[in-house]
């Protein structure tokens, strides 16, 4: 179903990171950038 | 059995999981485009009508039939950015991991499953967490979907009312109110009834 999904050293991805930087700014993030941000605070 | 028999089925089993919660996945991922396909049909048909209604379409109306319908089409388009997003953000932990293939020649068969075994491990952890954030994000594109609906059908039944059959604003702000929460009440009746 997904479109060709990218995919980094260990990580697959349905977008690029521009895409989720400027969905996570809109407060829909992903479980690991969920938890990136826990860290981060 | 023995150890090497325990680790091969070890493995397979872990691996049959990450598949099954991958599948999950993009199942979710799947419902949150069909929510969106939805999403824009309906906005379409709105757009549509609006246009074919000429340019008095909307001035003709009353301010709470208007009100109520750009409520409707709020819900709607937030239903639809949040499916997009949940799609986008969608991401999760290969499988295997490359210093694992990497280091696959220096190792020995059982160390590599037992590497593979407890990064699948890791992996079916993510992917559960990422499977729960998905979920909520595809509820709340759910809910707001259905949401914008009932105010666009509250706005059609307003506009019905008071411009086909001349009720007055208050009397039909009043009549759609209460179908709506009969709606709803027979709904859950109905809910018991069945024991949904």
């Amino acid at each position: 179903m997904t479109d060709s999904p990218q995919e980094s050293v260990n990580r697959t991805y349905h977008s690029s990171k521009g895409w989720r930087r400027f969905f996570s700014f809109f407060g829909i993030r992903s479980a690991q950038m969920q938890r990136d941000r826990s860290d981060d605070n | 059995m023995s150890r090497s028999g325990a680790e091969d089925d070890a493995l397979t089993s872990a691996r049959r999981m990450y598949d099954r919660q991958l599948k999950e996945l993009d199942q979710i991922d799947d419902s949150a485009l069909r929510v969106l396909r939805t999403d824009i049909i309906i906005l379409g048909f709105v757009a549509a009508a609006l246009t074919a209604g000429g340019p008095d379409a909307v001035s003709d109306l009353r301010l709470v039939t208007v009100v109520l319908g750009y409520f409707g089409c709020g819900g709607l388009v937030i239903s639809a950015f949040v499916a997009v997003g949940t799609f986008v953000v969608t991401e999760y932990p290969n499988e295997v991991r490359t210093e694992e293939l990497r280091a696959v020649p220096f190792l020995e068969d059982s160390e590599f499953k037992n590497s593979a075994v407890h990064s699948l491990r890791t992996a079916i952890l993510d992917v559960r967490l990422e499977v729960i954030q998905n979920g909520r994000q595809l509820t709340f594109s759910l809910v707001t979907f259905l949401l914008g609906t009932v105010f666009l059908v509250a706005a059609t039944l307003m506009a019905i009312l008071i411009n086909s059959y001349g009720f007055l604003q208050p009397i039909a702000l009043f009549a759609v109110a209460a179908l709506v929460i009969a709606l709803g009440g027979s709904a859950g009746v109905l809910g018991k009834f069945f024991n949904w």
